[in-house]
């Protein structure tokens, strides 16, 4: 540049608002030109205005802005931080009041998903999770083939101890089944609502009867006849109304047919409950459950060096298994389960490379059942209607005995005078004692 | 104002570019340095931070729409162009961090923490996206369902929830299971921000709209400054100060020195190496010697200072660990040196 600056390209100077090659070629112009140098300083003194130049040392000032993305929540979680970069993530949690609540709620997070996250869970039309490859555990593995030949050979092992253990199992259940007096309803394993039940009932029918029962519900009244026509729950299928009318006339609910089937196989040949050593499977455990990929949970066993989970259907057949699981994950996630089947868990935990199983061999089996499709749907459709009763009964009918108790409860408390609601909760009560 | 005087489209034109590089695009700069810790260069850029370079588009188009509706005498008088300016600038601060509302973000790291940490979950790069799902879809291209308007989504999102949670409250129910269903249900990769967005819906997270339009961090740190500040009382004290500074500065190792310099600013959010310009106390060259670069290089820097911390692990080409770790040493040490 051999000219002067303009006073256009002075500002732009100051800007930094020329393009590059001019931008240099004017910085280094003022360099060389005193009186071009001496109105470059003068417009930065004039843009500046009269602020005072005031500067700070202090480190949490300087780390102001350095907030607290993923990749560091992850290594404050991980403790993989060092000593001083852990001290100046503190300097801006200090004055950061954002970040301090994501840290603490990341590692809130962090520790109470623990072992929720080791939880194996897959896409459903997928292969059991146990194939699944791809984890840390397994890679390092494939980079070690000595050790992942070893691997495979005591993996190998163990699962044929398992499943021997099982089969044994297995076999003296089904000794135990042919033994048993009872016929086994079980032809085909559907756990279905059976069907229509003997009481006619219309929603629309109300020509003359004589009304012998109105109930109060959170949807409105209910009212059902001596010849078992039911109006106000016009939401409700025929069959359900049908099952309102046949509880409410007779005050009483059946034992639903599936409890029995799940009470589990006891013979002489299995022996007392109380003398199963080891641990206990906490659920599911003899209930019909509404999730078709149920939560496995187990009391943990002191000194367990690993767990693992295998999953039978009502024929005894595998129909999944976990991998190995540390001593601090007492919880698995089935794979998604044909719904209305019936099916058995077991747990085999290594204690000084002894192997537990929970349920123990003369332990009877402990079964579930996942409630069939019709069912759910029929319960959403009932939870629309808001109905206690219908809700209560159905729940009933299917084996959610909680969650019925829970709705003819408050089908009792909004008719407290009504002997025929008490007598149903009574029921319903009676029905899980006896479970 | 000449812009509004000018008798021709040249002359027009010339003075709306003064108006917004000269004037406009300095403070734009400011307040998104002071409202959000947003760091842009003298050209709008942030290579590192895509929001911020979006941020000042965003003033720079609104204060231009501003000025032609001024000229073609359909908007508002303007009475004081900087306050104009600054009050744009501020009120898209202010709309921004209304989008980044806290508990969603707390929610992307959850749902982030639940991919990265559960042992059949996974996330990867596919095409510029973050896409998660299961280990098994790893590095394929992410489901076609996610293309639907969000709003299509929301409908299907209700179907979703009476199917996998009926009989639970999923506002209660695990994240990881919430996570593992959705992509159960969805069957194919999801990109995660979509994920979020639909876990929000889902659990009925919403963005809680901020009081005021006022920072709340803005008048901590003017106080910060009057208690902490080192500051020249007169010009001349100011420029003995900011001499001592940088004889400091450059006897510091190499790293120590750019981190510090680099991220640099004054109260009033001036870069180093326009106040050491300004204050005579070097020129180009020995500003260039002091930084060991050349003349050229130090022009190009000074258009992108002050820097953030990932402008500054960018220039360097260093870790933002490392960076964080070098401006630390570096305070320590001219702590030390200047006497406080």
């Amino acid at each position: 540049m051999t000219g002067h600056l303009s006073t256009l390209q002075v500002k732009q100077l100051c800007a930094s608002a020329l393009p590059q090659p001019e931008l240099s070629a004017a910085a280094v112009h003022t360099t060389e030109c005193q009186s071009c140098n001496q109105r470059f300083v003068e417009e930065l003194r004039r843009q500046r205005g009269s602020a005072p130049f005031n500067f700070t040392l202090e480190p949490e000032f300087w780390f102001r802005d350095d907030h607290v993305d993923f990749d560091l929540l992850v290594a404050l979680a991980d403790k993989t931080l060092d000593q001083e970069t852990e001290e100046i993530i503190n300097l801006h949690l200090k004055t950061c009041e954002n970040c301090r609540e994501d840290v603490r709620s990341f590692l809130a997070f962090r520790e109470d998903t623990a072992g929720e996250v080791d939880v194996s869970s897959g896409p459903t039309h997928h292969q059991p999770t146990a194939d699944i490859p791809a984890g840390p555990w397994w890679q390092h593995l494939q980079r070690k083939p000595v050790y992942a030949m070893a691997a495979i050979v005591l993996v190998t092992v163990a699962v044929l101890i398992a499943l021997i253990a099982l089969n044994d199992r297995s076999d003296r259940l089904e000794a135990s089944k042919q033994k048993q007096t009872t016929p086994r309803t079980e032809g085909s394993p559907n756990i279905s609502s059976s069907p229509t039940p003997d009481v006619v009932s219309s929603p629309s029918t109300t020509d003359g009867s004589a009304k012998i029962t109105i109930l109060k519900d959170a949807g409105g009244e209910v009212t059902i006849d001596k010849n078992g026509h039911v109006t106000g729950l016009d939401q409700a299928s025929e069959n359900s109304r049908q099952y309102v009318a046949k509880a409410v006339l007779s005050e009483q609910i059946d034992a639903p047919e599936v409890l029995r089937r799940l009470a589990g196989d006891q013979s002489g040949l299995r022996g007392n409950d109380d003398e199963s050593p080891g641990f206990r499977l906490l659920y599911p455990v003899r209930s019909v459950v509404t999730e078709d990929k149920p939560i496995c949970r187990w009391q943990s066993l002191p000194d367990v060096s690993n767990y693992r989970v295998y999953l039978l259907d009502a024929d005894g057949n595998k129909v999944g298994q976990s991998e190995e699981l540390p001593p601090t994950v007492t919880q698995w996630r089935a794979p998604r389960l044909r719904r209305g089947q019936i099916y058995s868990w077991a747990v085999t935990a290594v204690v000084d490379g002894k192997k537990v199983v929970s349920p123990s061999a003369s332990a009877p089996e402990i079964k579930f059942a996942v409630l069939s499709t019709a069912d759910f749907w029929e319960i959403n459709r009932l939870k629309k209607s808001r109905s206690h009763l219908a809700l209560g009964v159905f729940y009933a009918r299917v084996g959610l005995l909680d969650q019925a108790e829970r709705e003819l409860q408050s089908l009792s408390k909004l008719n407290s005078e009504s002997e025929r609601a008490r007598k149903l909760l009574e029921s319903v009560r009676s029905i899980r004692k006896a479970h | 104002m000449p812009y509004l005087a000018a008798d021709d489209d040249q002359e027009r034109q010339q003075h709306l570019d003064e108006l917004l590089l000269l004037r406009a695009a300095p403070l734009i700069r400011g307040v998104l340095l002071r409202k959000l810790g947003f760091y842009v260069s003298s050209q709008g850029i942030n290579e590192t931070n895509q929001d911020s370079e979006d941020l000042y588009q965003e003033a720079m188009t609104r204060v231009m729409q501003g000025l032609h509706e001024l000229q073609s005498s359909t908007g508002p008088d303007i009475e004081n162009f900087e306050l104009y300016v600054s009050g744009i600038a501020t009120n898209i601060c202010t709309d921004f961090i209304r989008r980044k509302s806290p508990a969603r973000t707390r929610l992307k790291y959850r749902v982030r923490g639940v991919v990265k940490y559960h042992k059949d979950l996974v996330s990867w790069q596919h095409d510029g996206d973050t896409l998660c799902g299961f280990a098994l879809w790893r590095n394929t291209s992410k489901n076609p369902f996610t293309d639907q308007t969000f709003q299509d989504i929301e409908t299907k999102l209700d179907s979703f929830q009476s199917l996998y949670f009926a009989e639970q409250d999923i506002r209660v129910a695990p994240l990881s299971q919430i996570v593992s269903d959705l992509f159960d249900w969805l069957g194919g990769p999801v990109e995660i921000d979509l994920l979020v967005r639909m876990i929000a819906y889902l659990l009925g997270v919403t963005d809680q709209q901020i009081e005021s339009l006022h920072d709340p961090s803005h008048g901590r740190w003017d106080s910060y400054f009057s208690a902490h500040t080192q500051s020249g009382q007169s010009d001349l004290e100011a420029n003995e100060l900011l001499a001592r500074l940088w004889r400091t500065v450059i006897q510091l190792p190499a790293e120590q020195r750019d981190a510090f310099a680099f991220g640099f600013a004054d109260e009033a959010g001036q870069d180093l190496f326009t106040l050491l310009v300004a204050a005579e106390i070097v020129n180009w060259h020995e500003l260039a010697r002091g930084m060991g670069r050349s003349v050229a290089e130090v022009v190009e820097l000074r258009m992108r200072l002050p820097m953030d911390t990932p402008g500054v692990a960018s220039e360097l080409k260093a870790s933002r660990e490392n960076v964080y770790k070098w401006r630390f040493r570096a305070i320590r040490r001219l702590k030390i040196e200047l006497g406080r």
